[in-house]
């Protein structure tokens, strides 16, 4: 009786009840996350706007 | 040697007690398990209830299992890359990563269609690790990398295989075990490449199925399926499972 308890202590197991259920949720759960702020923030840099230069032949008169 | 389909499980373990001492299965029966938007998730998480009722383990090779790691992490790192874009706003001034990001998002929009699951292969990978590490430096790769694949590889995929039932098969050149009945060699699986027409990966599955005391196979992979005959003496104590 011993040996045989040992054998079945020793002897690998097969999966475990609702195994893919949680391992398939858990992947979905990592891959679904936002994704990390900091890499966002540089990412997330956007173009300044151009300044708009005066037209090069504005006659100087007319600011006064 | 005989086929059975999905449904026909059941009364396989019924009929054969324990299917001591396991089963063999590819990559493709894993990889579903893992991912519900495989088209046979359904089915290989019907396969693995089943297991876990008649207590079957499930066995692998080394090379199915550095292919399930390696799908598990393109899949992840695709699914990451989708958030980023997401994320991200059209006018940002990193423009060659965002089209890159939107290209990933299309083809997995694309495969969900065709009901295929998408994962980045090899060149998009480097592609999008250069535009990155372009756009934030390497350090914000390798972050974006432990965000969506790190924490799961380095610290739970231990209870993963364990949770799973999987154990790996791994013999040298030549020898026998508990699993290899008979001496498994480099020999015969190059010929089983030249012989059935076969990539290496899968000739390596065949010959150990073959050489093992493993009753059953599971693959979806119909060149393995198709290596064997259902009239060779050699295969008539073997069964092989085929997800389709």
């Amino acid at each position: 009786m011993k040996a045989k308890e040992a054998f079945m202590e020793n002897r690998k197991k097969g999966p475990k009840k609702g195994a893919v259920e949680k391992w398939s949720q858990r992947l979905k759960e990592l891959g679904g996350q936002k994704p990390p702020k900091e890499l966002m923030e540089i990412l997330n840099k956007t173009e300044k706007p151009k300044k708009i230069a005066a037209p090069k032949d504005r006659d100087p008169e007319l600011d006064l | 040697m005989q086929v059975i389909r999905g449904n026909q499980l059941s009364d396989y373990l019924e009929q054969n007690g324990d299917c001591e001492p396991g089963c063999l299965a590819d990559t493709g029966l894993l990889y579903a398990a893992a991912y519900e938007d495989d088209r046979l998730h359904h089915q290989a998480s019907e396969v693995f209830t089943l297991f876990a009722e008649y207590d079957v383990q499930v066995y692998a090779n080394v090379i199915s299992r550095m292919e399930f790691v390696d799908l598990i992490f393109r899949k992840q790192i695709t699914n990451g890359a989708i958030e980023v874009f997401e994320n991200m706003d059209a006018g940002s001034v990193h423009k060659e990563l965002f089209n890159l990001l939107k290209s990933i998002r299309d083809d997995n929009t694309g495969s969900k269609r065709a009901g295929q699951s998408y994962r980045v292969n090899e060149a998009k990978l480097k592609r999008l690790r250069e535009e990155m590490e372009k756009s934030s430096g390497p350090p914000k790769w390798r972050q974006f990398c432990a965000h969506y694949a790190g924490q799961l590889l380095i610290n739970e995929w231990k209870v993963l295989e364990e949770d799973l039932g999987l154990y790996f098969v791994e013999v040298l050149e030549g020898a026998t075990s508990d699993i290899i009945a008979k001496p498994l060699h480099w020999n015969d699986m190059v010929c089983t490449m030249g012989e059935e027409g076969i990539r290496g990966p899968d000739a390596m599955i065949a010959n150990l199925f073959l050489k093992s005391r493993l009753p059953l196979l599971i693959t979806n992979d119909n060149d393995i399926a198709r290596s064997f005959r259902e009239d060779d003496p050699r295969h008539a104590s073997k069964t092989i499972l085929y997800l389709e």
